[in-house]
């Protein structure tokens, strides 16, 4: 017998929607509920029991000074990452938007070096610094030595090495917050600044804080968001320039729950980890979402 | 054919049809007419399989197709903003349907099609019919154009091609004139009802310009808030309208609709040669088109408000002595009085329209009922 | 101030590029150079012999073939999962149409990382690890791709796929025939984040496969760095500049494609 219409509608729903919702739920949902779950556990790879352990693996987390490394580190990190991959990006947006006025082919030029290590092979670009911070035969110490200046030991140097880090983070993320910073600058209203100079301001300085400051408010906020959910999954330049080292003075929370979980093979600590993780990210990616609202309301 | 029988469609709590029946005969050009909301275009979307009707049945030369999807269904439906697929040239546009319905899946898959047996001379056969549909549209020199390099009129010539260009049970066509201008309009109008004429095919034509549904179609059913008000030929609507509604919405010039208490033996004071069937005190409502309320030396007398002068006519509009504001219609010769001046304006018995009051429905025609 | 602020851009472009231009430039040196106690900006030959060691003392080819092979099937995936479903939520109406929409808001929370060790001990159980496999299908549901998608797909009227069903087309004909094609602008926005996103990401790989044989291009430099020949600086570099060349080519190609995508709606794969 043939299927009434309805029936046949809903096969086609089905057949249409169907394989991506499991796709989601298998991949996505229920991870993370499974992740949620080892979380309380002591679970190692591999092994056939496991005890339930309550919120053990995320006071060591918080309380073990390798863990509290991991922690204070990322938030290093992230708290050195955000004002100056923002406010390096807001500078050269600016500039790169009055000089598009007179000279477009050297902005639009200018734009794309900016841009190019967002579009680079993080990975890639890493070994280069390497070579480039090598504290013998790497371009920087070389110049430092040259100048007479001391010449740090970038990546092994205990104290130094997450500031580096974080100085290659915001290398990598100035082009992209530029971009937006460059369409928030597009979209203030030409007319705004005719209306400031008729009021008074007239030097670049009582512009910018007049008009573009407050009309880039919105967008500010929003690469806000984004460059700290960018930066909170720092993990590329870890896994490849220091592993975490030395001594754990470069660890963060996306190598530990790697280190944890995929060379200890401590799968329930390295889900706590996972967890925390998970929790900041949803927290800034909320944030995203009512800020990107906010943007279209602005309009 | 194509046949509803008791549809009913609700969206939500709302509904929308309460209980259509309709039967548009084979060979027709068939308008539905009617306001905006008043259903008309659920009705055409239910005809076409888009929609479902909540109960009731959709006939299609005799076959039940209500569980019918409208791929299922071989209609052919042309939309308000055309709908052409933006991607595809003029000729893939005509040519989708009978690609879609001629070759089988397999067939259709771009590498495989062409090592197919067969396929080659289908893929032919296509090209041959959409040349020819093309030819018949005035559309040769535009089949590789993309839609968004046509014009208004074309995009139009177009979707009633790809319309054209299989042999479906039946043409659906929803406002697909009201996009244009007004010349283009009036020129689509009799391009369409020739086109009706050679294929023989019913056209199902939903509008609520009444202009066009009177001079095109050969039936009309007007539609008021989910209900059909009225079926009849364009010339029994103008004559004889069904309701207080359908007069209002029939005819080029807006119908005068007069409130007014019946004296003794169903006389009208307004118009005393007219006598109306109903008890003294009743009331009646008087439809008197414009174009039937001509200057004269007799008749209701009024005082001139103004004129609208449009060429080969004059609308006047004037007030009666009680107040009551009237269109009048005049030739455009016509030598006004000055504003605020009295004229008298004349109407034949026969042409007066009665409703009743309360419900809006048609009383016996006033001619029959007026005294020897 | 004019000129000053210009000299300012073209200093802070000059240290973003430096990275790059160290790179080039060590991957044409000859060794001596390269650790010679002088500095030297450019060298002083072209060493194109650190190209042709770095294709022979690792399976670099083999390496982009894998990125091809990774991000060409996550893609082609990725677009086959996400349309239908994208174009289901957008233009039909069906019982839990809001919910499922809800579910790809929700699963736009949910990095990658966070999902991670429950997609290796999956993998484990079924023997997948150490596969294309399973480099490929963690990443097969893409909230954001069915996100962006949907996006597109409601923005268009709904007239046109009313007039595709009376054509005769079924609904899967309608999605690949008219949705689709009519997406192009969404589709290679998409496109590009994902082949960047899986391209440059280092993080799955590495938990995924331990065989050299199956290493994207990250990966695989990484084992090039960490096996002996890792101290060649001159051919590391050489396979570096293989490795970014791809996606800094394509970026300069759809720069401007790109670069509105990302002011548009803050994407991100």
């Amino acid at each position: 017998m043939r299927l009434s219409r309805t029936a046949r509608e809903r096969a086609t729903d089905l057949w249409l929607a169907g394989p991506a919702t499991l796709a989601m739920i298998g991949l996505i949902f229920a991870p993370v509920a499974i992740v949620a779950v080892l979380s309380f556990t002591d679970y190692q790879f591999g092994a056939l029991t496991f005890r339930w352990i309550g919120w053990e693996n995320y006071a060591t987390l918080f309380t073990d000074p390798i863990g509290r490394k991991a922690v204070t580190n990322t938030l290093i990190y992230v708290a050195v990452v955000i004002p100056f991959a923002m406010g390096l990006a807001l500078v050269v947006a600016l500039g790169l938007h009055n000089l598009a006025a007179r000279f477009p082919r050297i902005s639009a030029t200018l734009r794309a070096a900016y841009f190019l290590p967002v579009a680079a092979t993080l990975v890639a670009m890493a070994l280069a610094w390497q070579m480039l911070l090598h504290p013998s035969i790497g371009l920087v110490n070389q110049t430092l030595g040259g100048l007479g200046l001391p010449a740090p030991d970038w990546l092994s140097d205990r104290g130094l090495v997450i500031y580096t880090l974080a100085a290659i983070g915001i290398w990598q993320s100035v082009g992209y917050n530029m971009v937006l910073f460059l369409a928030g600058l597009a979209a203030i209203p030409p007319d705004l600044y005719e209306a400031a100079e008729v009021d008074g301001a007239t030097k670049g300085w009582e512009r910018f804080w007049t008009v573009t400051w407050p009309m880039l408010g919105p967008t500010t906020l929003f690469v806000a968001v984004i460059t700290a959910t960018q930066a909170f999954r720092v993990f590329e330049t870890v896994a490849t320039l220091t592993r975490g080292g030395p001594a754990f003075a470069s660890d963060t929370l996306v190598y530990a729950l790697y280190r944890e979980g995929f060379e200890y093979f401590k799968a329930g600590y390295a889900s706590a980890i996972t967890m925390v993780f998970f929790v900041v990210m949803v927290a800034l990616t909320l944030a995203q979402f009512r800020v990107l609202e906010r943007r279209v309301h602005y309009r | 054919m194509i046949e509803l029988d008791g549809v009913t469609r609700r969206f939500g709590a709302t509904p929308v049809l309460h209980g259509i029946s309709l039967a548009v005969p084979e060979g027709s050009f068939t308008s539905i007419l009617g306001p905006s909301g008043c259903g008309k275009s659920t009705t055409l979307r239910i005809m076409a399989g888009l929609d479902r009707p909540n109960e009731g049945r959709v006939r299609l030369n005799g076959a039940d197709v209500t569980e019918a999807t409208a791929s299922e269904r071989n209609v052919a439906m042309v939309f308000q903003s055309y709908a052409l697929y933006p991607h595809l040239t003029v000729a893939e546009n005509i040519a989708l349907p009978l690609a879609m319905r001629q070759f089988s899946r397999l067939e259709r898959l771009a590498g495989v099609g062409r090592l197919m047996p067969g396929a080659g001379a289908k893929r032919a056969a296509i090209s041959a019919r959409v040349r020819e549909v093309a030819a018949m549209l005035g559309l040769d020199d535009l089949l590789e154009r993309k839609p968004a390099a046509l014009s208004g009129g074309q995009k139009q010539r177009v979707a009633v091609g790809r319309a054209l260009v299989r042999d479906p049970s039946i043409f659906l066509l929803d406002e697909p004139l009201s996009n244009l201008d007004a010349r283009l309009r009036v020129q689509m109008r009799a391009e369409l009802a020739a086109l009706q004429a050679r294929t023989g095919r019913a056209f199902v034509y939903v509008t609520h310009d009444q202009v066009e549904a009177m001079a095109m179609s050969d039936h009309v059913v007007v539609m008021m808030s989910g209900r059909i008000a009225q079926v009849g030929a364009p010339r029994d609507l103008y004559e004889r309208p069904a309701t207080r509604a359908v007069a209002a919405f029939i005819g080029a010039h807006p119908i005068n609709l007069l409130d007014v208490t019946l004296g003794a033996s169903g006389a009208c004071s307004l118009l005393p040669k007219l006598r109306v069937p109903g008890a003294a005190g009743a009331r009646v409502t008087l439809g008197l088109r414009p174009e039937h309320l001509v200057p004269a030396a007799a008749g209701l007398s009024a005082r001139l408000e103004r004129v609208e002068y449009l060429g080969a006519e004059a609308v006047v509009h004037a007030r009666l002595d009680d107040g009551t504001p009237l269109r009048a219609l005049a030739p455009g010769d016509w030598a006004p009085p000055a504003p605020g001046g009295a004229l008298s304006l004349a109407v034949a018995p026969e042409r007066v329209h009665l409703f009743d009051a309360e419900t809006g429905a048609r009383l016996p025609a006033a001619a029959e009922r007026v005294a020897a | 101030m004019r000129p000053l602020s210009l000299l300012a851009l073209l200093l802070g472009a000059a240290v973003v590029l430096l990275p790059f231009f160290w790179m080039v430039s060590l991957s044409l040196k000859p060794a001596d150079e390269i650790f010679s106690a002088r500095v030297d900006l450019l060298p002083s030959r072209l060493a194109w012999e650190n190209y042709a060691t770095a294709f022979t003392e690792v399976p670099l080819a083999r390496f982009l073939m894998n990125g091809v092979i990774v991000c060409g099937g996550i893609l082609v995936f990725q677009v086959v999962f996400a349309v239908p479903c994208a174009y289901a939520l957008a233009q039909r109406r069906f019982p839990g149409r809001t919910l499922l929409f809800g579910l790809v808001l929700a699963g736009l929370l949910v990095p990658f990382h966070v999902t991670a060790i429950p997609i290796f001990l999956g993998l484990a159980e079924l023997r997948l690890l150490n596969t294309y496999t399973a480099l490929i299908v963690p990443f097969v549901a893409s909230v954001f791709g069915i996100f962006l998608f949907r996006q597109f797909f409601a923005a268009m009227p709904a007239e046109l796929f009313e007039a595709a069903r009376v054509d005769g087309l079924s609904e899967t004909a309608i999605v690949w025939r008219i949705a689709f094609p009519l997406a192009w602008p969404a589709a290679t926005a998409f496109a590009v984040f994902s082949v960047t996103a899986h391209w440059n990401d280092l993080f799955w790989p590495l938990i995924a496969t331990s065989d050299p044989a199956l290493a994207t291009p990250p990966r695989g430099i990484v084992y090039f760095r960490d096996a002996e020949a890792g101290d060649d600086v001159g051919p590391l570099m050489a396979a570096s500049v293989v490795v970014t060349t791809p996606l800094i080519a394509g970026f300069l190609l759809a720069q401007r494609r790109v670069t509105q995508g990302i002011a548009t709606g803050g994407l991100k794969a």
